[in-house]
């Protein structure tokens, strides 16, 4: 059982999987079902934050999740492969032409572990402003000074008047195990880690 | 007419439970069936306190383990106070100071709820009963042998069929992370933790052992990893340990002490206080392990009686989820009702057979139904809870609770 993220992930996944020969084009076939059956492999369809959930409890053996996620929840998951997909930034962005902000920031996000946990290393007690979407309307509409998102292209930001500030961290996608599968079917687990390895350093 | 109005909540705190009748008795009877697994082996039973004083437990536990602990100020002494997060240290304490004038080996066991605190983690602190068992006082892997063969028995004589256990050696990885430094410790630590073999490799790059400590993340498997592992760690201080760990394998496999073993050297997810052999009972369904335990030379010594010690503590929700669900246990119950039902309950009762009087009989059968009574047993007739009328079982002479037992076991159950 394997939960992966609904989304702009799931194309390069696919092609991934294909290349260490596992066919699972049964994701992007346009269906609602959230439980595909494809390349001898049982996928749960689910939103990208659900998937350390449903894989620490144990509910899917392996997931496929951002290490923004990972980094922000702490889910207790094993990471045994990053498979090189999904390649962004988790950065800081703010207003184009803006001045640092001083004193204590008002920062939106949705990553509010990841983004006190980087303006607490350098000393800056920011106001955190949890919000689940739309990060970059905040600044737009004076919610707050700056927002900590990750960014593939930057194309949103500047079509919403908003500049990269700093990179907080490179972000990309991990292969995650529940703790009790990694062991209990080690032999399953390992082969495909191998395979997806494989296909990883074939394409270099 | 009254407005209806839903009952009242009356909240629990973050990760506290109740069990209702049907699951209270389906959990006593799985520890009673450990209990007696363990009293089969020769273990004895202690019963430590729920919290002890902080300066006591963090003398066991160490300090990475001090932060899960929830504390509170004793209002009559000042003290700190420290509900338990763990058993062990705790029986630790107690053979140091109570039971020192006793000749080992000890063998212990206990039914506890221990209280952890996971500040920030997906799953927040929470109350987990556990049974575990300690033996103490006896060197080398004759003492693991003996009680993972416990373990074993224990979780097969309650129903479980499929589970692995997992192998390692804490002294594995210590050997090999020795020199590094404390942050890059910290990092290798927490990536062994997460089996994230590249960020192993990183983090002990310029260290002596970082090829072999990249390779630990990966030996997860059956007994052809410890092959594997020879390889990668042959002249490593950790090649011994590897060694010992097969000599171990090979004994338990022999024993056929649990349905199967698993190798899983990049396990680093344990109490500091473990020495040697750390291992994990894994099963489908709770997505965490049913059982963990291992050997902890240390720690008797610092309560002052140095002891050789293995133990184990089974996590008991845990086991619950791994098992089939829940039968009906209550069955065999009778509910007696009509004039002469407070007679027959006392003969029911000493012959065995579990009774209750309702003294109205037209709520007799409503009451079997709520409460998972198997039987109604009025002057008039019998029925069974479901609702189908028997003939009366009782003549004015009959013994009622053979009749009964009879009537039970002609019925399919006890």
């Amino acid at each position: 059982m394997v939960a992966v993220p609904k989304g702009r992930i799931l194309k390069p996944l696919v092609a991934l999987f294909a290349r260490a020969g596992i066919d699972s084009a049964g994701l992007l076939s346009d269906d609602r079902s959230l439980v595909r059956d494809t390349g001898g492999l049982r996928f749960l369809l689910l939103k990208p934050d659900d998937v350390p959930t449903y894989v620490e409890y144990g509910a899917a053996d392996l997931g496929v999740c951002g290490r923004d996620v990972l980094d922000e929840r702490e889910p207790d998951v094993y990471r045994p492969l990053d498979l090189g997909i999904g390649v962004c930034r988790l950065v800081v962005a703010g207003p184009v032409g803006a001045p640092p902000p001083g004193g204590r920031p008002r920062v939106a996000t949705k990553y509010p572990r990841s983004a006190a946990a980087h303006f607490g290393a350098r000393g800056v007690q920011p106001e955190i402003v949890y919000v689940q979407g739309s990060v970059e309307l905040a600044p737009v509409t004076g919610l707050a000074d700056v927002i900590v998102d990750i960014v593939e292209t930057g194309t949103t930001l500047a079509e919403n008047g908003l500049a990269i500030v700093e990179t907080v961290k490179p972000v990309s996608t991990a292969l995650i195990a529940n703790r009790v599968s990694y062991k209990y079917y080690a032999a399953e687990v390992r082969a495909l880690v191998r395979r997806l390895e494989g296909a990883l350093a074939a394409a270099g | 007419m009254a407005p209806v109005t839903a009952p009242p909540l009356h909240p629990l705190p973050i990760g506290m439970r109740d069990l209702l009748p049907e699951e209270a008795r389906a959990r006593r009877d799985l520890t009673h069936a450990l209990a007696h697994a363990a009293t089969l082996h020769g273990y004895d039973p202690v019963i430590p306190p729920a919290f002890e004083l902080y300066e006591t437990l963090e003398r066991g536990l160490g300090r990475s383990g001090a932060g899960d602990v929830l504390c509170f100020v004793e209002p009559e002494s000042g003290e700190i106070a420290a509900l338990r997060p763990d058993v062990t240290p705790q029986i630790a304490r107690l053979i140091a100071t109570r039971l020192g004038d006793r000749p080992p080996p000890i063998r212990l066991f206990y039914e506890a709820t221990v209280v952890r605190r996971r500040a920030g983690r997906a799953r927040p602190h929470r109350q987990i009963p556990q049974f575990g068992a300690e033996l103490v006082g006896v060197h080398g892997h004759d003492a693991e042998i003996e009680l993972v063969a416990l373990l074993g028995a224990a979780l097969r004589a309650v129903g479980l069929t499929k589970f692995a256990l997992d192998l390692q050696d804490t002294r594995i990885v210590r050997s090999l992370v020795a020199d590094l430094a404390p942050d890059a410790l910290a990092d290798v630590t927490r990536a062994l933790g997460a089996r994230d073999a590249a960020a192993a490799r990183a983090a002990a790059k310029g260290g002596p052992h970082a090829a072999a400590l990249g390779a630990l993340a990966e030996l997860t498997g059956d007994a052809s990893v410890l092959v594997e592992a020879r390889r990668a760690l042959a002249g490593t201080p950790a090649s011994p340990f590897v060694d010992e760990l097969g000599a171990l394998h090979a004994a338990l496999t022999e024993r056929d002490a649990v349905p199967r073993l698993v190798v899983d050297l990049g396990e680093v997810r344990h109490f500091d206080y473990y020495t040697g052999v750390v291992f994990h009972a894994v099963a489908p369904g709770p997505g965490e392990p049913v059982a963990a335990g291992g050997r902890y030379d240390d720690l008797l010594g610092r309560y002052g009686a140095p002891h050789p010690a293995v133990g184990f503590g089974v996590v008991l929700d845990a086991l619950a989820l791994a098992l089939p669900p829940i039968e009906d246990r209550g069955r065999g119950r009778v509910v007696l009702t009509g004039p002469a039902a407070s007679a027959r309950a006392g003969a029911l009762r000493a012959a065995g057979v579990a009774c209750v009087v309702v003294p109205a009989p037209g709520d007799a059968l409503a009451h079997a139904r709520a409460w998972g009574y198997e039987m109604v047993i009025g002057d008039v007739c019998t029925m069974v809870a479901t609702g189908a009328a028997l003939p009366t079982p009782f003549d004015r002479d009959e013994d009622p609770a053979s009749a009964i037992r009879e009537m039970l076991r002609a019925h399919g159950s006890k």
